[in-house]
């Protein structure tokens, strides 16, 4: 399930040895189910960042995140969790599968933290892993997968909750640029067939170019770009 | 995709580690259950030990003085006993020494059983042995030290209780008295268990019995048809001491309680007395109030003999005397009838003269008269004593004027026809004795001449060795000739009902549940031996929790990714417990059994080479399944607690950082604020360390205070030196320059503190406590134990006889009664001799591994007192203590033993210890003296005169310690040895004495240390798990080193260099804060520190870190770094 995405005046200052540092400065954006926004600037400018703000994973110093009626900085303990769970997916630059795990196993992994009777089961990831192309690598463990396929099994694993928003940061930045190429159209795809909102954060203009938005971050602050709106 | 299926597929792809924590859980669980199980097998080989020796023995009845055997058949017939079916067996038991005949080989307290067909039925599936005559039966331990065979023949030598108390007049001292020698032969050899090593008492030790014919032994002792023990079996084990109390009361006859109730028809009373002379005043008390309930009248009387009767004469008049006449006392004037003056209130203080004897010495009243007479001294022989009193009266010959019934019999005097035939214990001047003395003797035979008031007849029975003897010699109760026999009769009766055997210290104890008190030891054994085993348990349990920390650290990022996508931080902490909960299930599984063959090993050690920690306790493996059960579960907790101890190091943490992964984690910069605080606990640290030491300088406090502060600075001083390394390897403040390979290896040392930190803490923390142990291992090579203030008191010589020896041994006429030929007497000029009594009970040393019920009382002589010595600790300081003991209140005071008090009885200076008296009469000890490291470790002190109230019947001493000149000692430990060794007399040197119980100390120490380096070996293994984990773990960073040009060889430099500097600090650290905690021990040269030995364990621990440091070094750098780079 999709939800209006808004991002209203988010500040982010962290503490820094010569005095507080500030990352992201009064950001504000909205992104509509289905919006696929990509998220450029230079190293440093607050990219991953905000992408974290919205994702639960820190908390703004100031402003406000709301998905759907959900206020993001608001949440905490189960509720925090249960918002991870179920409403954003992640895909990181690193893709954090654990080696342990074959690639299904991989992309059922969030589904422990649903209660049992809710969990999206085998046929959910397998469905997912044919979508992203990996379904015939399922029983391979990440050490036998190559850097693209790694990345497909995390946008299955970011999606098996059947989470409305994929907040992807950097995931082609370790991979080649045809491999990288497969993975955001494997994105957009996503995107365009189940309405989920995807912001991506990248260095690559060529395949930001291929988002409904581009979006620049300039010292933590959004700048206009010339990109598609 | 389900939690457990996680959890397996995690467990099995960090296997390595998982296998390396599962080892460290596995010795950590066996080490408990097996510490556990060693304690089990203490407190079970003991339960076993003492049953096995009491056979079906329930209750026991030991008498200070002998009772009829009779009373064994009489107490199973009784009415409320019988359905109990009683069995109940009377022995004879005395202690003694044993000699064979053939080698001349001694061997000192032998306790002779004098034995029936019952007693051996208390031992079903024994055969017992029948002896008759002067066949014995010797357990096997006795045979083998004396070297006898079935057949051969030994001598024992045994105390032999005269009738009247040795410490009166008419006491009998004489060796040919009070001990006896019986000649025995050997025939039959008893196995040392069941009835074999029979013994009451709770000592593990195991006796050398000799078993005889009870009559037989009996009747040498002079006691036929007497027992001093009753051995009770009572069916199911249901009676109480209460009960069998009264069923004792009611078999009991008045021969039982050492009482004899005379009809007097010619002197017209009842007379009660006793054949040991002197009443108890608790009889004479019983016995008046028993015969004014009848509506008799007692009088309490007594009788001594005066040795002379003189007139103080007018210079010039012919000297006249009387002879050994008996003076009795008078309360009043009844029964009397007076020729001249005398009194209704009786003679007060004067003197009453029979006609007879005033008659003789031409006697007018207000004359004055000289009344010698003889008080028994402590060394054995009679000081004169007199008496001066005026004439107040002269009685006629009839009545109490010549009664020969007024003194009790007299052993070796009332039956003799004449006067020179008397054979009494005191020296007697026949020439002295006059044809008049003779006539009077038959016809009044020991009728009392004079009379004096009842004060009077105390002062002479008390002016002699024992001020609180009793002196009231029997209770006349006057009854018509014709009216005794019924009298007699209902006066036996009701004091039958009124006295209660106790009375006669006629005390039932239940023996059988005393020796399981006894068996739970004075040591928890299963803790000792987790404290010894501390350090295995820390390197099992540490390995483990270092692991399972490393490896949830590692997993940062898999649990950043886990809360990432929604997982709660109870799941994922859950997630990380659980991992370590099955891998201590598993080590439970294997660790359980493994413990059972370390308390096997442990076993084999305390009975082999660590003998020294429990000397004379046999011990075996006894396993219970609640230790199998706690060792297990507390192997459970281990690993719950260390995974939980993991987990929680992440639990802080913010997804973000976790899923930067477990480098970047180890790479934050330290808050300034703990640095700050860092640098404030370290001042703290090294100002409380300096404060301690000058402290103890400035107050010059050398004694007690001095080694505490010495300890407590070292232990500063080891946390100032740790807080200094973590505060380095954090690089606060001026962070150097990385210009050279050493300070990059130190900056990577830096980089992961905790771990680094860890590594040198607990190699600080080994080397500490190792040099710390070892250095309180004590040496007696240096001591001097002729200094008063040491645990020796001064004295040379520690000398303990198996029988009391009834004369001084430190006086020449002592010497000389005991058998000491005079060319000796050289041997002891500038020797003094201590004399103790002490009491029947148990050693409260730590050589008793045994729970002390009755402690061994010494009783402390007021020459003793006087003399001081030995260092005591108490309330407030004095510069003799001693006479602390002289209180008389109801909680008699005393001293012992530091760590006996500590250790065996767990009590303390000020607590009060409750013992029994010899009727069984609880009676508190106050512990207001305590003696650190002493020869008194076995015993309680208290003053003589105490010592007398408790132990009445203990008449004389049988601890000796002598004072004696250095080069003067040798010698006469062998006069002793050879004059008295007969009497089972044993002589060692107060320092021998002092090392025995270091020995138990030293080989714990030891032990500690021999458990403790290998858990530091472990420990240091498992170190070397974390070291080669860490160098395989930064492997993307060697290779980047590489790839700029390091080469292999630097890399391995570097690494070493990084690990053999935390290795090195933490060593140094420790041995240098050890150092100064042991300075006192050290600098007192009473410390034997094995150097060598302690050195190379030292240098085991630097070498195996070192050493793992180079392998994981080298391991790391020959795999494909390249490719590790690429990957990450």
């Amino acid at each position: 399930m999709s939800d209006k995405l808004t991002v209203d005046g988010v500040s982010r200052v962290f503490p820094g040895p010569e005095g507080p540092v500030t990352v992201l400065r009064e950001v504000s954006l909205a992104a509509q189910p289905g919006d696929t926004v990509a998220l450029v600037g230079p190293s440093g400018s607050g990219k991953s960042t905000l992408l974290n703000l919205i994702g639960s994973l820190d908390q703004p110093t100031s402003g406000q995140v709301r998905l759907g009626d959900t206020v993001v900085a608001g949440l905490q303990g189960p509720a925090l969790a249960a918002f991870r769970a179920r409403r954003v997916g992640f895909v990181f630059q690193d893709h954090h599968l654990l080696p342990q795990l074959s690639a299904l196993e991989n992309a059922l992994l969030p589904t422990l933290t649903l209660p049992r009777g809710e969990r999206p089961g085998r046929d959910r990831a397998l469905e997912l892993l044919t979508q992203v192309g990996v379904q015939a690598r399922a029983h391979a463990f990440p050490a036998q997968l190559s850097g693209g396929e790694r990345q497909r099994v995390a946008v299955a694993r970011a999606l098996i909750n059947g989470a409305g928003l994929l907040l992807c940061d950097e995931p082609t930045g370790n991979l080649d640029q045809t491999t990288g190429a497969a993975v955001v159209s494997l994105l957009l795809e996503l995107a365009q067939a189940g309405g989920v909102t995807v912001l991506m954060v990248t260095h690559n203009l060529e395949q930001a170019a291929r988002f409904g938005r581009v979006l620049r971050l300039e010292n933590g602050t959004l700048v206009p770009t010339g990109g598609a709106a | 995709m389900n939690w457990s299926r996680l959890l397996v597929r995690s467990l099995v792809f960090h296997w390595r580690t998982g296998l390396v924590a599962l080892l460290g859980l596995t010795l950590a669980t066996a080490v408990i259950t097996g510490s556990l199980l060693l304690g089990d097998s203490v407190r079970g080989s003991l339960r076993d030990t003492a049953l096995a020796r009491l056979g079906n023995i329930d209750y026991a009845l030991t008498s200070p003085r002998p009772f009829r055997a009779q009373l064994a058949f009489a107490l199973a017939k009784d009415r409320d006993l019988a359905r109990f079916t009683p069995r109940v067996a009377a022995l004879t038991t005395v202690t003694g020494a044993a000699r064979s005949a053939t080698s001349g080989a001694v061997v000192p307290a032998v306790a002779v059983q004098g034995v029936s067909a019952e007693f051996w039925g208390l031992y079903p599936g024994e055969s017992g042995a029948a002896l008759s005559g002067r066949q014995a039966a010797l357990n096997q331990a006795l045979a083998q030290d004396l070297g006898l065979r079935i057949g051969d023949t030994l001598l024992v030598t045994v105390a032999r209780a005269g009738t009247a108390p040795l410490d009166t007049l008419f006491g009998r001292r004489r060796l040919e008295d009070t001990t006896r020698t019986l000649r025995l032969q050997v025939a039959t050899i008893l196995p040392d268990t069941g009835a074999g090593a029979f013994r009451l008492d709770s000592a593990p030790k195991l006796p050398r019995n000799v078993f005889v014919d009870r009559n037989w032994l009996a009747q040498q002792l002079g006691q036929a048809g007497l027992a001093n023990t009753l051995l009770l079996q009572v069916a199911g084990h249901q009676v109480y001491v209460g009960r069998l109390t009264a069923a004792l009361a009611r078999s009991c006859t008045l021969t039982d309680y050492d009482l004899k109730l005379l009809a007097k028809p010619a002197s017209g009373y009842l007379s009660l007395q006793t054949p040991a002379l002197a009443l108890p005043s608790g009889v004479v008390t019983t016995a008046q109030t028993v015969a004014q309930r009848l509506g008799l009248k007692a009088t309490a009387s007594s009788v001594y003999l005066a040795t002379r009767l003189r007139p103080v004469a007018a210079a010039g008049a012919p000297p006249r005397l009387l002879a050994y006449s008996v003076a009795a006392s008078a309360a009043s004037g009844a029964g009397f009838t007076f020729r001249a003056g005398g009194s209704a209130q009786g003679p007060g203080d004067g003197l009453w003269l029979n006609a007879w004897a005033a008659e003789d010495l031409g006697a007018q009243l207000g004359q004055t008269f000289e009344i010698e007479y003889l008080a028994p001294t402590g060394a054995g022989d009679y000081a004169k004593r007199v008496l001066r009193r005026k004439l107040t009266g002269i009685v006629e010959m009839k009545g109490l004027g010549a009664d020969p019934a007024t003194p009790p019999d007299f052993e070796g005097i009332s039956n003799a026809v004449r006067i020179e035939d008397w054979k009494p214990p005191f020296p007697v001047d026949l020439g002295l004795v006059t044809a008049r003395d003779d006539q009077y003797w038959a016809a009044y035979r020991a009728a009392p001449k004079l009379f004096l008031s009842p004060d009077t007849l105390r002062t002479m029975w008390q002016s002699g060795a024992n001020p609180t003897s009793d002196w009231i010699t029997s209770v006349q109760m006057p009854v018509a000739p014709g009216a005794q026999p019924q009298a007699t009769a209902r006066l036996r009766e009701r004091l039958l009902t009124t006295l209660q055997p106790a009375d006669a210290g006629l005390v039932f104890r239940p023996a059988r549940e005393l020796a399981l008190q006894a068996a739970a030891g004075t040591t928890d054994f299963s803790s000792l031996m987790l404290s010894m085993s501390m350090f295995l348990i820390l390197a099992g349990a540490g390995l483990a929790a270092m692991l399972l920390r490393l490896t949830a650290q590692r997993r940062a990022a898999e649990l950043g990714l886990l809360l990432a996508v929604g997982a709660t931080e109870k799941q994922t902490t859950r997630m990380i417990v659980a991992e370590g909960a099955l891998l201590a299930l598993v080590s439970a599984a294997v660790g359980v059994p493994l413990g059972v063959a370390y308390a096997a090993l442990l076993i084999a050690g305390l009975t082999g080479w660590w003998s020294g920690a429990i000397p004379a306790t046999s011990l075996w493996l006894h396993v219970r399944s609640v230790s199998l059960l706690s060792g297990g579960l507390a192997g459970l907790e281990v690993g719950v607690l260390s995974s939980a101890w993991a987990a929680r190091g992440l639990r802080k943490r913010g997804v973000l950082e976790l899923l930067g992964g477990w480098q970047a984690l180890a790479a934050l910069p330290r808050p300034a604020r703990a640095s700050r605080k860092t640098v404030a606990a370290l001042v703290l640290c090294l100002l409380g360390a300096l404060g301690l030491i000058g402290w103890t300088q400035a107050t010059g406090n050398s004694a007690g205070a001095s080694p505490t502060a010495f300890l407590g600075s070292g232990l500063l001083l080891l946390v100032a030196g740790l807080l200094a390394t973590d505060l380095v390897l954090s690089g606060r403040g001026r962070r150097a320059p990385v210009e050279s390979l050493a300070r990059l290896a130190w900056r990577g040392a830096g980089t992961q503190r905790g771990r680094s930190l860890l590594i040198t803490g607990l190699l600080a923390a080994a080397a500490f406590l190792l040099i710390a142990v070892a250095a309180n291992t004590r040496d007696l090579t240096n001591f001097d134990p002729s200094r008063r203030d040491s645990g020796t008191g001064g004295f040379a010589l520690l000398a303990i006889s198996s029988v009391p020896l009834p004369y001084d041994p430190g006086t020449p006429v002592g010497r000389q009664r005991l058998g000491f030929p005079p060319s000796d007497e050289a041997l002891f000029a500038g020797v003094r001799v201590y004399s103790l009594r002490v009491s029947p009970g148990e050693d409260i040393s730590c050589l008793n591994l045994a729970r002390a019920t009755a402690p061994q009382l010494l009783g402390v002589t007021p020459e003793f007192i006087g003399r001081g010595g030995f260092r005591v600790l108490t309330a407030k300081p004095a510069a003799n203590p001693w006479p602390l003991l002289t209180g008389t209140g109801a909680e008699i005071p005393a001293f012992g033993d530091a760590d006996s008090v500590r250790w065996s009885l767990h009590s303390n200076l000020g607590q009060t210890y409750p013992v029994r008296d010899e009727q069984g009469e609880s009676a508190p000890l106050r512990l207001v003296g305590l003696l650190p490291q002493s020869i008194f470790a076995g015993y309680l002190l208290v003053s003589e005169n105490n010592f007398r109230r408790l132990y009445p019947s203990v008449q004389a001493p049988r601890l000796f310690l002598i004072e004696a000149p250095p080069n003067q000692a040798a010698a006469v430990a062998q006069s002793l040895r050879t004059n008295l060794g007969d009497l089972g007399l044993t002589v060692q040197d107060t320092r021998q004495t002092l090392a025995g119980y270091l020995q138990v100390q030293n080989t714990y120490l030891a032990m500690f240390l021999a458990l403790g380096g290998l858990g530091m070996i472990l420990g240091t293994l498992g170190l070397v798990a974390v070291l080669l984990r860490s160098v395989l773990e930064r492997r993307a960073e060697l290779a980047l080193m590489l790839a700029c040009g390091f080469r292999r060889g630097q890399l391995v430099q570097l690494l070493l260099r990084e690990h053999g500097a935390l290795v090195v600090v933490g060593l140094l650290l420790g041995t240098a804060a050890a150092l100064v905690a042991v300075a006192p021990q050290l600098a007192a040269g009473e410390a034997q520190v094995n150097w060598p030995a302690l050195g190379a364990l030292l240098l085991a621990m630097a070498a195996v870190g070192l050493g793992a440091g180079a392998l994981a070094a080298a391991s790391s750098v020959r795999r494909d770094l390249l490719s590790a780079l690429r990957e990450e």
